[in-house]
C-alpha cells in the first residue's frame, strides 16, 4: 500500500513533465538534468508496469467487430427527469415508439440513433459496448441545468439557462455517447492527459456523428462542438472549435475559450480534472489537420485511424505521445508503412508539438 | 466551542448562530470543529465572516465559479460583484435544521467510473458542529436529492439578490 502511494506521487510528477519533455531534457539538458529526466522516465516505466499488472484479469474490453450492416440496430430509452436530480426518471419513449412530442426527448432519441449509426455503419460496432447496450438518456435533468454528462451508464441532458437545451446539438449527443465508447474500450482515466484524450475522442466522434449525418466532407464541416446550444446572450460560436481551438467564445461571463492548439501552450491545471477540457484542444487540432490534409470524408480515413487507436491502446493512463504513437502505428497497419496516411498522421502530431 | 460572531438579521446566519453544537453532536464526515479550525487550515478553511462557499468546476464547458455567502447577508459572486440578501430572501435560504441535516450529508461523492463531463460541486460551510466540506460529482447517483435541493436554493438566492440590486 505504501509502495503504491509512493508511485502515485511520482506519477503526478510524470504528469507535469510529459514524456516528450523528458526526451527533450535528456537530449538538451546538462548532466544533472539528464540524470533527473532518466530517473523520472524509469519511474514512469515502473509505474506503467504496475498498471499493466493491475489490468483486469480478463484483459481490457475491445468491442466485437460486426460485418458492416449486420448490427442489430439501436435500442434506445429516453426518460423525463422532470427537472429533478434523480436518474433515470420517467420513461418517455422506447425503441420503435412514435415521437413523444417532447422536443428534447425526441432530439435525444434521434441523436442517439445517429450516433449508433456512425459506429455501426462505419466501424461495425453494435452500440457503446459492442454488444447492443441500451442507450439510456434522461432529458430535463435538474432545473436550468447548463450541462450534459455521461455517468458511466447513461446520458443526462439539462434544459440550459445560458445555453439552449443541450439536446439541440448532435455533436454534444455524439460527444456524450462517445465517452461510453471510451469506457467500454478499456477507458482513459478522467484526469490530466488521459482525461484530455478521453475528451478529445468524444469531441472527434461528436463532430464525426454530425458530419456523417450530413454527408459532409472535412472541408465543408464547421468542426464546432455545441454550436446549436449557444444562447443569444453568449458571445461565441460554440463550446469548442477543433479547427481553431481557443476561439470558440469570448464572453464577459464565461471568459475566453481557454483551449490551446499546440503543446507550447499546454495548461497545467488543478481544476477541471487537470484541464481535461482545455488540453484536449491540442489533439483535437491534430485530428482536424489530419482530416483536412487527407481530404474527403473525415470518418473514412482519419476516423478509422482514431477508432483503431481506442480499440488497441490498452492503456488507461495514456499520455498524448502514447496516443500519437498508437495512431501512427495504426495508420501504418491499416494503410501501409510509409503510406501517405501514416506520414500525414505523424505530420499532424508534429504540427501541434506532440512530436 | 468558539461562538460564531453574527451581526445581521438574515436567516442564513441565524441558522448558524442558533446551533451551538456539542462535541457529542459532531457528525461523521469531513467536519472540523470550529475550535480546531486554526490547526486544520490546510484541510478545510473558510475566509473570515463567510458562512457558505459554493464552488463549481468542470462540466461540458469547464467554468470554475465561486460564490461566498457572508454572515452579514452579503454575497460575493464569481465576477466579483457584491450583493446583499434581503430579509425575505434570507428566510428562504437554509434553516438551522437544514444546516444540521447538511452536516449529516458531509462527505465526498466521487464520480462513477467511466463518467465524464460532470460538474464537481464543492460546498464548504460553518455548520453547528464546525466547518464542513462536501465535494460531489453531480453525475454520482449517490448524491442525495436533498443536497441538490440545498445547492440549488443557494444558487437561486444568489440570482435573486443580483436581480434585486
Amino acid at each position: 500500500m505504501k509502495k503504491m502511494h509512493v508511485h502515485n506521487h511520482h506519477c503526478s510528477i510524470q504528469c507535469i513533465l510529459p514524456p516528450h519533455m523528458l526526451e527533450s531534457i535528456k537530449t538538451r539538458g546538462n548532466a544533472e538534468q539528464r540524470k533527473m529526466a532518466m530517473e523520472l522516465e524509469q519511474e514512469g516505466l515502473q509505474f506503467r508496469d504496475q498498471r499493466v499488472a493491475a489490468a483486469p484479469a480478463g484483459g481490457f474490453l475491445v468491442a466485437a467487430v460486426h460485418a458492416l450492416g449486420t448490427t442489430a440496430g439501436p435500442n434506445r430509452e429516453v426518460y423525463d427527469g422532470k427537472s429533478g436530480s434523480s436518474l433515470p426518471g420517467a420513461l418517455l419513449r422506447s425503441e420503435g415508439d412514435a415521437p413523444s412530442g417532447d422536443r428534447e426527448a425526441d432530439e435525444a432519441y434521434d441523436g442517439a440513433g445517429d450516433t449508433y449509426k456512425l459506429y455501426a455503419d462505419v466501424f461495425g460496432r453494435d452500440s457503446l459496448d459492442g454488444n447492443g447496450l441500451t442507450l439510456v438518456s434522461t432529458v430535463h435533468h435538474r432545473r436550468q441545468y447548463d450541462n450534459a454528462f455521461w455517468n458511466g451508464s447513461q446520458m443526462a441532458y439539462g434544459d440550459g439557462n445560458l445555453f439552449k437545451p443541450l439536446t439541440r446539438s448532435l455533436s454534444v449527443i455524439g460527444h456524450e455517447l462517445s465517452h461510453g465508447v471510451v469506457q467500454f474500450s478499456g477507458g482513459l482515466v478522467y484526469q490530466d492527459q488521459p482525461g484530455a484524450l478521453n475528451e478529445h475522442f468524444a469531441d472527434v466522434f461528436g463532430c464525426l456523428t454530425e458530419q456523417y449525418k450530413k454527408g459532409q466532407d472535412a472541408s465543408d464541416a464547421d468542426w464546432l462542438i455545441g454550436a446549436e446550444i449557444i444562447g443569444p446572450d453568449i458571445q461565441g460560436d460554440a463550446l469548442r472549435s477543433m479547427k481553431a481551438p481557443g476561439t470558440a467564445y469570448d464572453d464577459p461571463l464565461l471568459g475566453k475559450d481557454p483551449q490551446p492548439f499546440h503543446m507550447d501552450s499546454y495548461v497545467s491545471s488543478s481544476s477541471d480534472n487537470g484541464g481535461v477540457h482545455r488540453n484536449s484542444g491540442i489533439p483535437n487540432h491534430a485530428f482536424y489537420l489530419l482530416a483536412m490534409m487527407l481530404g474527403g470524408k473525415a470518418w473514412e480515413k482519419a476516423g478509422h485511424i482514431w477508432y483503431d487507436a481506442i480499440q488497441s491502446i490498452n492503456n488507461p493512463h495514456a499520455q498524448f505521445t502514447d496516443w500519437a504513437d498508437e495512431t501512427v502505428s495504426g495508420a501504418s497497419q491499416r494503410f501501409g508503412a510509409g503510406s501517405v496516411e501514416m506520414l500525414l498522421t505523424r505530420r499532424a502530431w508534429k504540427l501541434v508539438g506532440v512530436y | 466551542m468558539r461562538p460564531v460572531t453574527l451581526t445581521a438579521g438574515c436567516l442564513l446566519l441565524l441558522a448558524v448562530s442558533s446551533c451551538t453544537g456539542t462535541p457529542e453532536s459532531v457528525p461523521q464526515g469531513p467536519c472540523i470543529p470550529i475550535e480546531e479550525e486554526q490547526l486544520t487550515q490546510e484541510m478545510i478553511t473558510l475566509p473570515e465572516g463567510v458562512v457558505v462557499r459554493q464552488r463549481t468546476s468542470g462540466g461540458l464547458l469547464p467554468v470554475e465559479r465561486e460564490w461566498l455567502f457572508y454572515s452579514d447577508g452579503r454575497i460575493r459572486h464569481p465576477n466579483g460583484d457584491i450583493t446583499r440578501l434581503e430579509q425575505d430572501d434570507a428566510a428562504t435560504v437554509l434553516s438551522a435544521e437544514e444546516f444540521r441535516s447538511l452536516e449529516r450529508l458531509a462527505k465526498d461523492y466521487p464520480a462513477p467510473p467511466g463518467s465524464a463531463d460532470f460538474v464537481t460541486m464543492d460546498l464548504t460551510f460553518r455548520g453547528p458542529a464546525g466547518v464542513c466540506a462536501i465535494t460531489a460529482a453531480d453525475s454520482s447517483e449517490q448524491v442525495p436529492d436533498q443536497l441538490f435541493d440545498y445547492w440549488d436554493r443557494l444558487q437561486q438566492a444568489a440570482r435573486r439578490s443580483l436581480q434585486k440590486r
